[in-house]
């Protein structure tokens, strides 16, 4: 669709698959066409230097907040690829105020976060902790190789416990070795970025993800939490009772079982998931997240991703009187894996639906903690 | 000064439900509190509503989110 033709309260989404950075700058900024900015989002492939297209989005938006991280594959309504960038506008009709802030966690990320929060209300000239959870969101681009995301995402909780921040962590097209995240001209390959929008139509959050309880559950009895591994389940050795819980013997333990079965916090009936990453040691399993001892999880088998994420979709639309202006929105890395191995790529498209979006494939999820094999997003009504 | 105690995680949501308000938003903190330290203040197993670790964990968690009960 020619995107001059859209109302200035619907998002401008773009995607290039330009390697060039200062070339798909220009070919982001010319699918936007012309609108009154609020806000600036972008998502780009290691393989494609983000600062320079950080810089290009600020000189074009130079009075509104842009923001923008690395990425495991990137996707708007028109298409999900990997080595490119997408990146999405929303307008001032959508967010008239809108608030950012890196965080560096080099030092702590207690204190990299709260300088990030007392910036952004010193911006808003506003308490987040006082803000209106339904006229305010937060999202939030966070580092994904450095573990932080549990912290980053309690020190938000401490701060603003009843503001939603959502996001994702990071990627870097699974290289696992550098990602970053971008605030205006500034970057960080260990940080967390914030923007907090204050938001004159309605919205909703999205957290799905395609699992369901297999009826064997687990208490975790040892644990090293800051490493994200399970000693112990239920007093035994970890590898031990989840490989046989899974049918298999824990030297056949591999990442398509790992995927296939992830534990589960149960929520009000609702699976909040830790994904297992490795065996360590022949007894412990290291996830994507932490579990800490005493909590009791459900060992989780798959379901129907693309079924889920339109039912979910189109669920968010009818809550907001099927009146949508867009989405932006993160999607787990496995999930893009399992879209990718099942070749379901169009299909995931497809079950966004039509409405506008930009995301990207993501190291970890956030919302009111951290999550694994999830997607999460804000959608905008009008 | 008057010091209260908690003598249940019932006990505990309840405080929390007044002074949070709201119910989504009461959702949203009793959410934060069981994925940080695994304690389901709203809908505790059976026998762990009176457990005083869980509930000095629960509300250890809500001081840190600036709720004192």
């Amino acid at each position: 669709m020619d995107q001059g033709l859209l109302t200035q309260e619907e998002l401008r989404t773009a995607y290039s698959s330009c390697t060039d950075p200062d070339e798909a700058a220009r070919e982001l900024i010319g699918q936007f066409g012309a609108v009154d900015a609020g806000a600036v989002l972008f998502f780009a492939s290691p393989s494609v230097a983000g600062a320079p297209i950080a810089r290009a989005l600020v000189e074009r938006f130079p009075a509104v907040p842009v923001i923008g991280c690395t990425s495991a594959g990137e996707f708007t309504e028109r298409g999900t690829a990997t080595g490119g960038v997408s990146a999405v506008v929303l307008p001032r009709a959508i967010a008239p105020r809108a608030a950012g802030a890196l965080a560096r966690l080099d030092a702590g990320v207690d204190t990299g976060i709260a300088a990030a929060i007392a910036d952004v209300e010193g911006q808003l000239q506003l308490s987040l902790r006082d803000a209106d959870p339904g006229r305010y969101i937060g999202l939030l681009l966070v580092d994904g190789l450095h573990g932080s995301e549990e912290r980053v995402n309690e020190v938000l909780g401490n701060l603003a416990p009843l503001l939603s921040f959502v996001g994702g962590s990071a990627g870097d097209d699974l290289k696992f070795a550098k990602t970053e995240v971008f605030f205006g001209d500034a970057s960080s390959d260990h940080g967390a970025v914030l923007l907090v929008l204050d938001v004159a139509v309605p919205f909703t959050v999205i957290k799905t993800c395609s699992f369901e309880p297999t009826g064997t559950s687990f208490t975790i009895t040892e644990a090293d939490v800051p490493n994200r591994i399970v000693w112990e389940l239920d007093g035994r050795p970890a590898a031990e009772v989840y490989a046989a819980a899974v049918q298999r013997t824990v030297d056949t333990l591999d990442a398509s079982v790992f995927m296939a079965h992830p534990f589960g916090l149960m929520i009000d009936g609702e699976p909040w998931i830790r994904s297992p990453q490795q065996v360590i040691e022949g007894r412990g399993v290291k996830f994507y997240c932490q579990i800490l001892p005493g909590m009791d999880v459900d060992l989780m088998r798959a379901t129907d991703l693309i079924g889920e994420t339109r039912a979910v979709m189109r669920n968010a639309v009818a809550n907001l009187d099927d009146a949508v202006s867009g989405a932006v929105i993160f999607n787990c890395i496995l999930r893009r894996l399992e879209i990718d191995d099942k070749r379901w790529n169009d299909d995931f498209v497809a079950a966004i639906g039509g409405i506008r979006v930009a995301g990207f494939h993501t190291y970890g999820e956030s919302w009111l903690g951290h999550i694994n094999q999830t997607l999460t997003a804000v959608v905008f009504g009008r | 000064m008057a010091v209260t105690t908690l003598s249940s995680l019932s006990d505990l949501a309840g405080r929390l439900e007044q002074q949070v308000g709201n119910p989504a938003s009461f959702r949203a903190v009793v959410t934060r509190v069981l994925l940080r330290t695994g304690v389901n203040v709203r809908e505790p197993k059976p026998g762990q509503d009176q457990d005083q670790a869980l509930i000095a964990k629960a509300g250890a968690a809500l001081a840190e989110m600036g709720y004192r009960l």
